[in-house]
């Protein structure tokens, strides 16, 4: 961990021990306006979300549904209108190295010319601040992250040459070697092969036993209930109902379902 | 006495060598990058909107590099100021601020009744270099090395994935201002070779042909300083030898390698971009 002086961001509030807070994100009535938008059209419209430490949970809805934006107002992209965005308590740009966020791929420029180990580098970056250089401690986690989604000999390949499930394992990558609390994927499983999705849903469930949390968007209803502990069901930048039948677990949302514990629920 | 050696008894020759190899080295580095973000245009634009800087030192008395930084750092500011508005769409913006001052540049020159002077300016002239202009030469390219390899990790993440650089608290526009004032160094370098309707050649083409060649960043650095090196000698000798426009001759030489890069990778079987 680097010191202040050379931190890309001071952060006041590290102190705190990760997993000790009980809820990790605590988004309430958030609003925002799509970026550039002359009409003030809602990206976001009165968004709550609970997700508690030590849980996966997954945004569910179509394209358009505001999955994205929430995942990025969480991460700080996106400037709220109105409502708040607690990470672990604190205002979402308070504790940087606790957030790693998966943009989707096409967010990346893939022609760049750098390799898959100095992508997941990249996600060393927040501890090693201004011109500090990479160690070895910082190599060696790379090495176990490439290694852990199975993707080790791909380290010296330029990123562009990878498959679509081959750059979505060396994000997931990245966020590990970031050491973050709180993982934020957007549609980490869109259009990609069978070995991929299993070796990510076996590292999200892993991190799940280390105390992390995972927030992902995800317009595939399949399978939501053996990859994540709830889900929250977003239509036109609202929370809607869950489809008849459709899995819903721990109670993330604000109105529905009831609450199943004491706390839970806002105000 | 060799041919290879002889145009470097004189003088001014040996002046316009270390100036041609400060201006390769600074070119070609930062030209990588210029390329990979895809700002080719901002460089290009750069170029032609240092010419009032110039044309007012001259009629001044000044520094002409000065006049020339100076230009450059206020053009390189207002681009990146006008870019952050929506109203206008960025290369409209650019295309309105570059011509505008270029025709400012080239009105003020038409003041001047010495028009050979200021030729000069238009089309470089390395081995006019002064030796207090190779001092400047060499501190640019310290500042631009330096300043590329100091912030390598950061230049990097916001070429290629500027939401993570965001997330982990960087701020990629800060590091595009920076990009922009090196940017304009390096390109007030480049017009004491080549000239301001050349310069862009200097900054694009050798980068364009290590890119050609390689996909690692460091490596396609080296590739590019090689190819600008080169051909900064090869237009000497042929400024010196056939008695060619040195500044024209570099740029050519400089396609000559881009073309020879092209063929190379052609032949190796790899997909041309």
């Amino acid at each position: 961990m680097s010191g202040p002086f050379l931190a890309y961001h001071t952060c006041p509030h590290c102190r705190v021990e990760a997993g000790a807070e009980a809820i990790a994100i605590d988004v309430r009535d958030a609003t925002v306006i799509y970026a550039g938008d002359r009409d003030g059209r809602l990206a976001l419209d009165g968004i709550s979300l609970r997700v508690p430490a030590g849980t996966r949970a997954a945004l569910v809805g179509p394209n358009g549904a505001g999955k994205s934006t929430l995942l990025k107002a969480i991460a700080g992209l996106l400037p709220l209108r109105s409502g708040t965005i607690r990470a672990y308590g604190q205002p979402v740009d308070a504790c940087l190295h606790r957030v790693a966020y998966l943009p989707q791929r096409g967010e990346i420029d893939w022609r760049f010319p750098v390799d898959v180990k100095g992508l997941v580098m990249t996600g060393r970056y927040v501890h090693l601040g201004w011109l500090r250089r990479p160690g070895r401690d910082d190599h060696r986690r790379v090495s176990a992250a490439l290694e852990r989604l199975g993707i080790a000999d791909l380290a010296e390949r330029q990123i562009g040459e990878l498959s679509g499930g081959q750059q979505q394992r060396a994000l997931l990558a990245r966020a590990l070697v970031q050491d973050a609390d709180l993982l934020l994927l957007d549609e980490p499983l869109n259009a990609v092969d069978g070995g991929t999705r299993a070796a990510v849903a076996r590292v999200l469930d892993a991190l799940r036993g280390e105390g992390k949390t995972v927030v992902a968007a995800t317009h595939d209803l399949g399978r939501l209930e053996v990859e994540y502990d709830g889900a929250l069901y977003l239509s036109e930048g609202r929370a809607v109902p869950p489809p008849p039948g459709a899995f819903v677990g721990l109670p993330l949302g604000e109105a529905f379902p009831e609450p199943l514990g004491v706390g839970v629920a806002t105000g | 006495m060799s041919p290879l050696l002889e145009p470097f008894q004189f003088g001014f020759m040996q002046t316009g060598l270390l100036a041609a190899l400060c201006v390769g080295v600074s070119c070609a580095t930062i030209g990588v990058y210029v390329v990979l973000r895809r700002m080719a245009f901002i460089g290009d634009a750069l170029a032609h909107a240092i010419l009032p800087g110039v044309v007012i030192a001259y009629l001044n008395g000044w520094s002409l590099l000065v006049g020339a930084l100076a230009a450059g750092l206020a053009t390189a500011l207002g681009i990146g100021w006008l870019t952050r508005r929506e109203a206008v769409r960025e290369d409209t913006a650019i295309g309105v601020v570059f011509t505008a001052l270029f025709a400012l540049g080239i009105l003020l020159m038409s003041t001047v009744r010495s028009f050979r002077d200021l030729s000069s300016i238009l089309f470089g002239n390395i081995l006019g270099v002064t030796p207090e202009d190779l001092w400047a030469l060499g501190l640019v390219v310290v500042v631009v090395l330096a300043a590329l390899m100091l912030l390598h990790k950061e230049l990097q993440l916001t070429s290629f994935d500027p939401s993570h650089a965001r997330v982990i608290g960087l701020r990629p526009e800060g590091l595009r201002y920076l990009l922009l004032v090196l940017l304009s160094f390096t390109v007030v370098a480049g017009v004491q070779a080549v000239g301001v309707l050349l310069t862009s050649a200097l900054l694009i083409t050798p980068a364009a042909a290590a890119s050609l060649l390689t996909d690692r960043l460091p490596r396609m650095m080296a590739i590019a300083v090689a190819v600008a090196l080169i051909s900064c000698v090869v237009g000497l000798y042929a400024s010196y030898y056939a008695e060619v426009a040195s500044g024209a001759a570099i740029v050519l030489s400089c396609t000559a390698c881009f073309g020879l890069a092209w063929l190379f990778r052609a032949l190796r079987g790899a997909p041309a971009i």
